[in-house]
């Protein structure tokens, strides 16, 4: 399954980036305590991811390839998608004002969140083109999307269960998640 | 008291278990104890030197674009790191893969030049680093030693568990990781709740 | 805009601009100190890497590698003679692309494997980095093709599944019955 559909099926089962990569951990375990800010959050990820993947892809192979700068691709990525987000942010404000409003408060806190970067960075290590690389990211945004959905579900009723008190929130959270990550084990191996 | 900033990462303050910050790297490098006291010790290092160079040209950045110069000062010195990493400790580097540079991320380390080094000075924030890097290394570990003992028998490589135990593989995978890592908290909130009562 | 407004827009630039020219320099210094170490030991990591899947390393010289899975080949030479063949082929495990280092002496014969890369299940499909599993093919002949069982091996071709890793393991199996095919076709003794 070299295939583009190969990369955005494996990107959304097999190596899902919650579930298996365990990159975006701290945004899906922040914001999936109910399905709003859930939604909220995955639809600017994903809006981000695809931008930021694109915008590094043309940096790396537009400026630091040529002139030999591979080794600052760390520097160079978090820099352009720190300034991707606020001009985002900034565009969105003012043309696209009800689209902000659903989204808005969740840029900020993009910048930070790792699954941008990491899927920028592999998207270099594993030498994708363009193409390859836009399926990636769409795949995973699919991915991240599906998994904090359904987790924000199962969430909103672990709320009203009764259990031991150290199990409240986060603990209890985290073995669900475990769950889930078994479900999808199931799938992998499907070549 | 200057102490008092190395003590409070260990154990009060622990970034991971009592900040719930830099979750992904503590699931993600835990899958043996050597991965995780590599990563444990990489971190450190970028926090330690994040936190001096920060303290020390607070005074010198106008307050609107200190965001962008603590990414630019933690982006260079976790290249920095993952060079040496690639040159001297080739195997760690390669088992660690994409979560080196991903320090760039990790809350924990602009979080610290946030909350701690632009307010104070470069001997205090030192040790502020060097507490919040051991506490955060002290979690991997307690999390990777469940994780490698339950899922492979071993510690550090070394076989502990004998003939009779089995290994249950799902504590290596990612499943186990969540699971580790839900009971460790719980332990700990019940430890939490537990001196609560006590004190309260 | 008034004057202090834009003097202030420049004394923010000039900050980001210092600080990161600062910050570039001191990466391209460590970049300058390290790359010579690293490039060395990549280096050496492939020698390291080819004597170990064919002990009687001569001279190298690459051949014109087919495509496909096989991507290199380099063919060792002792005294101007060829004395045998080392294959990288990249088959597509459980998690993705493994990378494998085959080599192939003068009587048609396997002489080791190497798992350079992998991104398998750890623990399981990890275990085929294991020198005990890689050593099975040490002296495997190519005159049939490999087939993998998950019993004990009775015939030369078997080759021992890794518990619960069948598919790295056929994956692995796989890349080398391309190689098998193409060294088949072009060197095997007599041939080349």
């Amino acid at each position: 399954m070299d295939s583009t559909f190969g990369i955005i099926f494996s990107a959304v089962f097999i190596s899902n980036i919650i579930l298996a990569q365990f990159l975006g951990l701290c945004s899906f375990l922040g914001v999936s305590k109910n399905f709003k800010n859930a939604f909220g959050m995955s639809a600017a990820v994903s809006f981000v991811m695809l931008l930021a993947t694109i915008l590094c892809y043309g940096v790396y192979h537009g400026l630091l390839v040529p002139y030999h700068l591979e080794y600052l691709q760390t520097l160079v990525f978090i820099l352009a998608i720190a300034a991707l987000v606020q001009l985002v942010e900034m565009f969105m404000k003012k043309s696209m004002p009800a689209l902000h409003k659903a989204m808005g408060v969740y840029l900020p806190l993009i910048t930070t969140n790792c699954a941008i970067l990491g899927i920028a960075l592999i998207n270099v290590t594993k030498n994708y083109s363009l193409i390859d690389s836009i399926a990636n990211s769409i795949g995973t945004s699919l991915g991240y999307t599906m998994a904090i959905l359904l987790f924000s579900c199962i969430r909103e009723r672990l709320d009203e269960d009764q259990m031991p008190p150290c199990m409240r929130v986060l603990p209890i959270a985290l073995i669900t998640a475990s769950f889930m990550s078994i479900a999808l084990m199931g799938m992998s191996g499907i070549h | 008291m200057l102490i008092n900033e190395l003590t409070k990462g260990i154990i009060k303050d622990n970034p991971l278990f009592v900040q719930l910050l830099g979750t992904c790297p503590s699931l993600a490098t835990t899958s043996s104890l050597t991965n995780a006291l590599g990563m444990g010790a990489a971190f450190t290092f970028v926090l330690i030197g994040s936190n001096i160079v920060i303290s020390l040209i607070r005074k010198l950045i106008p307050d609107q674009v200190h965001i962008p110069c603590y990414i630019v000062v933690i982006a260079s010195l976790v290249t920095v790191v993952e060079m040496i990493m690639n040159a001297y400790v080739p195997a760690l580097y390669a088992a660690l893969g994409v979560f080196v540079p991903l320090i760039v991320v990790n809350c924990i380390v602009l979080g610290r030049a946030e909350a701690f080094a632009c307010k104070n000075g470069v001997v205090a924030s030192i040790l502020d680093a060097i507490g919040m890097g051991i506490g955060y290394t002290l979690a991997l570990t307690i999390i990777a030693s469940f994780r490698e003992l339950l899922g492979s028998g071993k510690l550090l490589g070394h076989q502990i568990l004998g003939a009779p135990f089995t290994p249950a593989l799902i504590f290596i995978l990612p499943a186990g990781a969540f699971i580790t890592m839900g009971c460790v908290f719980a332990m700990v909130a019940y430890l939490r709740q537990r001196g609560a009562a006590h004190n309260g | 805009m008034s004057k202090e407004d834009s003097s202030f827009i420049t004394r923010l630039t000039l900050t980001l601009l210092i600080i990161c020219a600062v910050c570039v320099g001191l990466v391209a210094y460590a970049h300058s100190a390290t790359k010579d170490v690293i490039a060395a030991r990549a280096a050496a990591d492939v020698k390291a890497a080819y004597k170990q899947v064919f002990p009687e390393l001569g001279e190298l010289s690459k051949e014109k590698a087919p495509g496909g899975l096989i991507t290199d080949i380099q063919c060792s030479k002792k005294g101007g003679k060829a004395n045998g063949y080392i294959y990288t082929v990249e088959p597509t495990g459980y998690g993705g692309k493994l990378t494998i280092m085959v080599g192939i002496d003068q009587k048609n014969k396997l002489t080791g494997i190497k798992i350079l890369k992998l991104s398998e299940t750890p623990g399981l499909g990890m275990k085929s980095t294991e020198p005990t599993w890689q050593a099975q093919f040490k002296g495997k002949p190519l005159k049939d093709e490999l087939v993998v069982t998950k019993q004990d091996p009775t015939k030369d071709n078997d080759v021992r599944a890794i518990t619960a890793a069948t598919i790295t393991s056929r994956a692995v199996v796989k890349g080398l019955n391309e190689v098998r095919a193409h060294y088949m076709k072009t060197y095997a003794n007599g041939k080349g």
